[in-house]
């Protein structure tokens, strides 16, 4: 039905999905990480180690991957409480090179049927085999992907509609105001960093099954700089900003040849201007409020 | 219902407040006034715990100092804001509907939004929006609203959360005369029984006709303290006023 | 405690370098109060300006350097232009950004114009060596660090000592309020970058001199050293890019000797984010800050 290609591009579009969501919900709260691929790197490896050397199954592994992730970013969450602006981007940028280097050295082998399995410092980790031996074909893969990233993007925009999401904005706009509102400042960020970077780990746990091998090399800063630009081009009014991100950038210009060679400069050019013309991307939070009003005449629940 | 005691407030060398001393009985509405850079802002920061402060400060008996500002704001002390802050991005009736965090009635489970308990939340903040005079402006970005009417949305977003002590900064700075008058017409209708306002102000037309009584900042102290039309004429009031604005006049 | 010593002084000799780079970095801070993550790749499109005339020309070290000083100077200017300029003074983090997305198309540019990973760059002093009784320092590493000394003082000289460092200054402190009293805010941060342009690219010319050879990955390297130097000194301050540099060239030395090379860039990183978290003005830098951050404050 759908060209192994064409199967190859969704995929990935799906997993940098979940960077960018997870990328969005940082800045959402008014912070920019360039360190989302560190959680990414940690379920990918925290997932393989599950399935391919403890024999668990995989949705398990993938919610273990994805709940040592989460508790990795309340791990970054809570020392950079302090920090905010430069600081806080920088700090995650050296907590996400923290987390390739310490990979990089990282080793834990067990024998499974006989082989050596699991991470090798920087040979990477091999054989994280479940999709062969459970014969799930890359379409069946693709299907998971796109079933996690709708629950994934369900929750987000569900929370978004409730008095939670509009705390989450006004600790985004405006922390002073929304203390003197009431608002746990602290506790918002906190919480939202860390499911920031559950929600990476998701991702992170389905590529690591979808390519059956990762090394820390992949896992570094323009991985996380891609996830944070989607979401600045997309806009950040809605959970749907970062996925138009995604699409332009993997959909249009890495898919359509015309730019092949120079999709960096392209790329580059685009946001470079878009943070001139739109800071807060296409689908903003006047554009949301514009289409909103567009369909929804009058608030007639009033 | 609020007693401040000796509280003093330092930026590095410089002393912002030093030992001011100041009661606000329940139901009243005081006056706060003093030249640009007297300390009235400062005094309100140190209320609601923007600044570190020192001394004591005690509001239904509980102690102020040293609590973080979502607790004193939880406390019902409420405040709005000298250069307006407002949530640009929000609709005019979402920033107020935003401002009931930790309002008594709402429990954790409120935060992924009950329908039931927040149509009724929606009426009260609309009504809120059309008794500040913002009806018709509702639905709009609150970023887009002219300076008039976001001073008005404070007034909503504060008064949505039933303070027991509303804080004022400035509420007719940049005003039109007529705008003023009826932001002051607005502020008479506030005072309740079981209410406290303290306002901050420069224009004396709005201070006379409102307060019930007056305290006096000058240079980060108390000056004067007593009922408006007799603290506006002590020789100390005139003076710190003099060579900048005459209180009587501006 | 000799091999000790023999690592700190190596340290010194790299934390040269990266006291050089972390200078230009705080002069941009200390100016914009914003973070310029383009700079490595900058100089590095210098470096590579400066290769292309060694190879076509076959210039001398003089024409050579000079090359890569206008190169570096060229693209810093397209940069301040579209991530600085263009961009409202109040938003530091769009900036940020924009300058680490502007980082790619450096980088992509310059590989699609010099294709092979590795170019060759004419060395200075590359194969002389001081000696100290038992101990050795490189001499391209002595005469990097007596330019940083130099340059240390010619921009404290530059920024205390003259009208345009007045003006420099004034728009640091409060580009409002310059701009009302007459200076010409966008020439005087577009000078203040193409200094430190100048100064990054002169540093890239010392750097790649020693070594005789350039990468594109130079520019990574040059922004996350200058970065974590001039974060451990403190952001904008011209003596604390230095010691920045020099500790952190230390520190990595000996982590090299004694944990490995792996550990060593983790253990700079660890650095940094302990700064970051427990000290974010760094070493001379924490008053400045915490100033900043009680104006900030002000509601």
């Amino acid at each position: 039905m759908l060209d192994d290609h064409l199967i190859g591009v969704l995929s990935n579009m799906g997993m940098i999905s979940f960077i960018a969501l997870s990328a969005y919900l940082v800045l959402v709260v008014g912070e920019i990480s360039f360190g989302q691929q560190a959680f990414f790197a940690i379920s990918a490896y925290a997932s393989g180690i599950a399935s391919a050397m403890w024999g668990w199954p995989f949705l398990g592994a993938v919610l273990w991957g994805a709940a040592v992730s989460g508790l990795a970013g309340l791990l970054l969450a809570i020392p950079t409480l302090r920090i905010r602006g430069l600081y806080f981007a920088i700090a995650t940028l050296a907590f996400a090179e923290m987390v390739r280097l310490a990979l990089e050295i990282f080793t834990y082998r067990v024998e499974v049927d006989g082989e050596l399995v699991g991470p090798d410092g920087s040979e990477g980790f091999r054989d994280i085999r479940y999709i062969y031996e459970a014969d799930i074909s890359s379409g069946e893969f693709l299907l998971v992907i796109l079933a996690l990233l709708a629950v994934t993007l369900a929750a987000i925009l569900w929370i978004e509609r409730t008095r939670l999401g509009a705390m989450l904005r006004m600790v985004g706009e405006d922390p002073v105001l929304a203390r003197l509102q009431g608002v746990n400042v602290n506790l918002a960020k906190i919480a939202t960093v860390a499911a920031a970077g559950l929600i990476a780990g998701i991702g992170g746990a389905l590529y690591a099954h979808l390519n059956t091998y990762v090394e820390p090399k992949i896992f570094n800063v323009m991985l996380g700089v891609h996830g944070l630009a989607y979401g600045l081009i997309g806009g950040l009014g809605t959970a749907f900003g970062p996925l138009l991100g995604v699409a332009l950038d993997i959909g249009v210009l890495e898919s359509t040849r015309a730019f092949s060679g120079y999709r960096m400069i392209v790329f580059g050019g685009l946001v470079a201007v878009l943070l001139i013309v739109r800071p807060r991307g296409l689908l903003d939070e006047a554009a949301v409020y514009r289409i909103r009003r567009f369909f929804v005449r009058k608030d007639a629940g009033d | 219902m609020l007693a401040i005691d000796g509280l003093t407030v330092r930026f590095g060398g410089l002393t912002a407040l030093e030992d001011v001393s100041l009661r606000a009985a329940e139901g009243e509405v005081l006056g706060l006034i003093g030249p640009n850079g007297s300390g009235k802002t400062t005094l309100i920061n140190a209320l609601t715990g923007v600044y570190p402060a020192t001394g004591r400060v005690r509001f239904r008996g509980a102690d102020l100092l040293g609590l973080s500002s979502e607790r004193i704001v939880r406390m019902g002390l409420v405040r709005t804001f000298q250069n307006l802050r407002v949530f640009r991005r929000m609709t005019v009736l979402e920033n107020v509907l935003a401002a009931q965090n930790g309002i008594p009635d709402m429990r954790l489970v409120d935060l992924l939004g009950s329908r039931h308990r927040d149509a009724a939340r929606r009426l009260r903040a609309r009504r809120l929006v059309e008794r500040v005079g913002l009806g018709g402006d509702a639905d709009r970005l609150a970023g887009e609203l002219p300076l008039a009417s976001q001073r008005r949305l404070e007034l909503a977003r504060a008064l949505v959360r039933d303070p027991a002590l509303l804080l004022l900064d400035e509420p007719s700075g940049g005003m039109t005369p007529a705008e003023t008058r009826e932001m002051t017409g607005l502020i008479a209708t506030l005072a309740c029984p079981g209410r406290t306002v303290i306002v901050v102000e420069h224009k004396m037309a709005l201070i006379v006709g409102l307060c019930t009584r007056l305290a006096v900042l000058n240079f980060g102290r108390l000056i004067a303290d007593g009922e408006p039309t007799e603290v506006l004429q002590r020789p100390a009031v005139i003076e710190a006023y003099l060579g900048t604005e005459s209180p009587v006049d501006a | 405690m000799a091999d000790f010593l023999q690592n700190c002084l190596d340290g010194i000799a790299i934390g040269a370098a990266y006291a050089l780079l972390a200078l230009g970095f705080t002069l941009i801070f200390g100016v914009l109060r914003r973070l310029n993550l383009s700079y490595g790749p900058s100089i590095m499109a210098g470096v590579f300006a400066g290769t292309a005339a060694y190879m076509a020309f076959n210039a001398g070290l003089a024409e050579v350097a000079i090359a890569t000083v206008i190169g570096a100077v060229v693209v810093g200017a397209y940069i301040e232009r579209l991530c600085f300029w263009a961009i409202r003074k109040d938003m530091a983090v769009a900036s940020m950004v924009s300058s680490f997305v502007i980082w790619m198309q450096i980088e992509e540019g310059v590989t699609l114009l010099f294709p092979d990973r590795t170019y060759a760059f004419p060395g200075i002093l590359a194969d002389s060596v001081v000696e100290f009784g038992p101990f050795f320092l490189r001499a391209s590493s002595l005469a990097m660090l007596a330019i940083a000394a130099l340059a240390v003082l010619g921009l404290l000289a530059l920024i205390y000592r003259t009208h345009f460092g007045l003006a420099v200054r004034a728009v640091s402190e409060n580009p409002e309020a310059a701009r009302v009293a007459g200076v010409n805010t966008g020439l005087v941060t577009l000078l203040a970058f193409a200094c430190a342009s100048a100064l990054g690219g002169l540093a890239g010319f010392l750097i790649a001199a020693g070594d005789q050879q350039i990468t594109p990955l130079f520019g990574l390297w040059a922004t996350f050293k200058g970065l974590i130097a001039m974060m451990l000194g403190g952001m904008g301050s011209i003596p604390g890019a230095v010691l920045g540099g020099l500790l952190l060239g230390t520190v990595e030395a000996n982590a090299l000797w004694y944990l490995g090379v792996e550990t060593r860039d983790l253990i700079a990183y660890m650095l940094l984010f302990a700064v970051l978290t427990f000290r974010p003005g760094g070493l001379m830098g924490q008053a400045a800050l915490m100033a900043r951050r009680a104006a900030e404050s002000r509601v």
